[in-house]
């Protein structure tokens, strides 16, 4: 061996090796800053005692899309105090759940005239499988976020060949050129996630949002062993990165809850025969988590939902051991520990009220659920009148940013 | 658990790239495949099946089979479809009048190469299942991981010269820097050097060559 040459090759790779990594540095021209949580900030004395309660100030079902015989899987979205609409809602719909013809539907309700607009489809598979150049064999789990600059991003299942274990999370945003009335999504791509063909990487619960305009989507792992991840985005809906939320094979569907901008948990569906919420906990802003002793509370394998309100944290589910048909509001200071606070559903026999969504406005919640798979109910939730009285301020949190 | 946040944020392709890539890729996989099955077959008709199926692979849409190969196995690695246009290249008539192509490998990987991508299958797997501690996969949005698999690919030619650059390094060469300018298919240096079909290939070669040897 000529050893001259070599050192001088050798000399030759570590420069280009050195090239090739000052240029992939280069072009990453984002930054990362810690993931502090935004945390709502209010002064109402409400907020440390357990006495905000609140009560179903009205309720419905959503309008379906002309011919949908079954919808699933709702999330909610508040928008902004300039629109004319208070919140959207996305579903799947169409004849029934994984059937050819379902679609990502959406409506919207009006400040205005406070009913429900009419329901659309805005999301369908042919029309994306054609800009992707590649086919997507079924859609679900809609979830949407508002990014820094109010444009709309939704995160949809798609699957390939194959159950939703084999769905994969496709990122879409709001086409520049298109309002809240007449929403028209255009895809950004399939998130990066797994090198098994990028399956089987599901999406379901809202995300958390983060102080610096980005958040963190919840999303889970399920062919065969299943676990819960979380995903980064910043404040222009790019992808940042993924960390493993639990060490448990059988949690999926994690919903995020901020105590704090760094200490967060993480509550999550837990698909064994006799399940309890699965939680698990992080102090560092969800770089690593660790996982926590399962909570008090049953839970039937179904999708739960949270949301940080008055200082308190609420938790939508599904309070039976064995069934879907009773949805409950829970409510925590401290996510430990939980009190039923309001019964949304008493349901009886084969009736399921599950997958629920939550969100804020002002002073009111509005919780949406999917009703026997066939359409999507909701309610909003006001603080309790003389709660409202003795304490006006708290009408004026928000939790929106 | 091992953090992922605490980086630069992922450079991932433009959406843009992606259909074409796919289509070039599905292609010349494709191609490379029936050349290979066909092999005992008139060069004639071999040559004339290969051109079809690579003009059937341009074909979009749900008429065309990338659509479909796209919705299973999204796209295939850079390393994958390198390999195979060297295959190709290296059964095509024209090749045989080039003094290079007379001097290339008949197979463009070796033994070492095969293993490393075995054992870093096995482990990105298992990271798929999040049964390793670490986020192996994760790492693949580093530049340092492109910088060290560009490393890895060079060894030969560190040590061999311009002829080790004819073995696997080379395409892996090819793979890393094309890799960095376009950032395909994924954005993950992991999903350019080897997909779920090409480890198993590369199983199916170890066992082939361990027989041999025995």
């Amino acid at each position: 061996m000529d050893i001259p040459s070599v050192l001088l090759r050798l000399m030759g790779a570590a420069l280009l090796t050195g090239a090739l990594v000052a240029f992939g540095v280069s072009e990453r021209s984002t930054t990362v800053s810690p993931a502090l949580a935004l945390v709502p900030i209010s002064q109402s004395p409400l907020d440390v005692s357990a006495d905000v309660d609140w009560k179903t100030g009205a309720k419905g079902h959503i309008p379906m899309p002309e011919g949908a015989m079954a919808a699933h899987a709702s999330t909610l979205v508040a928008m902004p105090d300039n629109q004319p609409d208070a919140l959207m809602a996305f579903w799947f719909a169409g004849d029934r759940e994984s059937a050819p013809n379902v679609q990502i539907a959406s409506a919207s309700f009006n400040r205005a005239t406070q009913t429900w607009g009419a329901a659309r489809f805005v999301v369908n598979r042919h029309d994306m499988g054609a800009q992707l150049g590649f086919g997507l064999r079924r859609l679900g789990n809609p979830v949407a976020w508002l990014d820094a600059s109010g444009r709309m991003h939704l995160f949809v299942v798609a699957t390939g060949w194959g159950g939703w274990a084999a769905g994969r999370i496709l990122h879409l945003q709001q086409r520049q050129d298109s309002q809240s009335a007449d929403l028209e999504f255009e895809p950004v791509g399939l998130l990066p996630l797994s090198w098994l063909w990028n399956t089987s990487f599901l999406v379901r619960t809202a995300p958390l949002p983060l102080a610096d305009g980005g958040m963190v989507l919840p999303a889970y792992f399920e062919l065969g062993f299943k676990y819960p991840v979380a995903l980064r985005f910043d404040s222009k809906g790019n992808f940042v990165g993924m960390v493993r939320i639990s060490n448990k094979r059988y949690a999926l569907q994690p919903a995020l809850i901020a105590h704090s901008p760094t200490h967060w948990m993480a509550l999550m569906r837990d698909t064994r025969e006799v399940g309890k919420i699965i939680a698990a906990q992080t102090v560092d802003a969800g770089q690593n988590w660790t996982d926590l002793p399962d909570l008090a509370l049953d839970n039937p394998d179904s999708a739960i939902a949270t949301l940080r309100s008055h200082g308190q944290h609420w938790l939508v589910h599904n309070d039976s051991p064995h069934s879907r048909e009773k949805l409950a509001l829970s409510r925590s200071h401290n996510g430990l520990e939980w009190s039923t606070s309001l019964r949304l559903e008493e349901g009886s026999a084969g009736q399921e009220f599950s997958y629920p969504a939550i969100v804020q406005t002002h002073n009111s919640l509005w919780i949406s659920y999917t009703d026997q798979r066939r359409s999507i109910a909701w309610q909003r939730l006001d603080l309790n009148a003389n709660q409202t009285a003795q304490n006006p301020s708290a009408s004026n949190e928000k939790d929106k940013p | 658990m091992t953090a992922a946040w605490d980086a630069l944020a992922p450079s991932l392709p433009s959406l843009a790239h992606l259909p074409w890539a796919m289509h070039v890729g599905w292609g010349v996989v494709m191609a490379a495949l029936l050349n290979r099955l066909l092999s005992q077959s008139v060069g004639v008709v071999r040559h004339l099946i290969v051109w079809v199926v690579a003009v059937i692979a341009c074909i979009p849409g749900i008429w065309g089979p990338v659509y479909w190969l796209g919705l299973a196995f999204q796209t295939p690695s850079l390393l994958a479809v390198l390999w195979a246009g060297q295959h190709l290249y290296s059964r095509w008539p024209i090749a045989a009048w080039t003094l290079k192509a007379r001097q290339s490998p008949r197979s463009g990987v070796n033994m070492t190469f095969a293993l490393f991508g075995v054992v870093l299958g096995w482990l990105l797997l298992l990271d798929t299942l999040a049964l390793v501690p670490m986020q192996l996969y994760a790492w693949g949005f580093s530049p340092w991981s492109a910088g060290a698999a560009l490393l890895f690919g060079l060894l030969p030619w560190i040590f061999q010269g311009m002829s080790g650059l004819r073995s696997a390094g080379g395409l892996i060469v090819v793979a890393v820097v094309v890799f960095t300018l376009l950032r395909l298919p994924t954005g993950n240096v992991w999903d350019a050097l080897l997909d779920p079909w090409l480890w198993l290939v590369l199983h199916i070669y170890l066992v082939r060559m361990a027989l041999r040897i025995r």
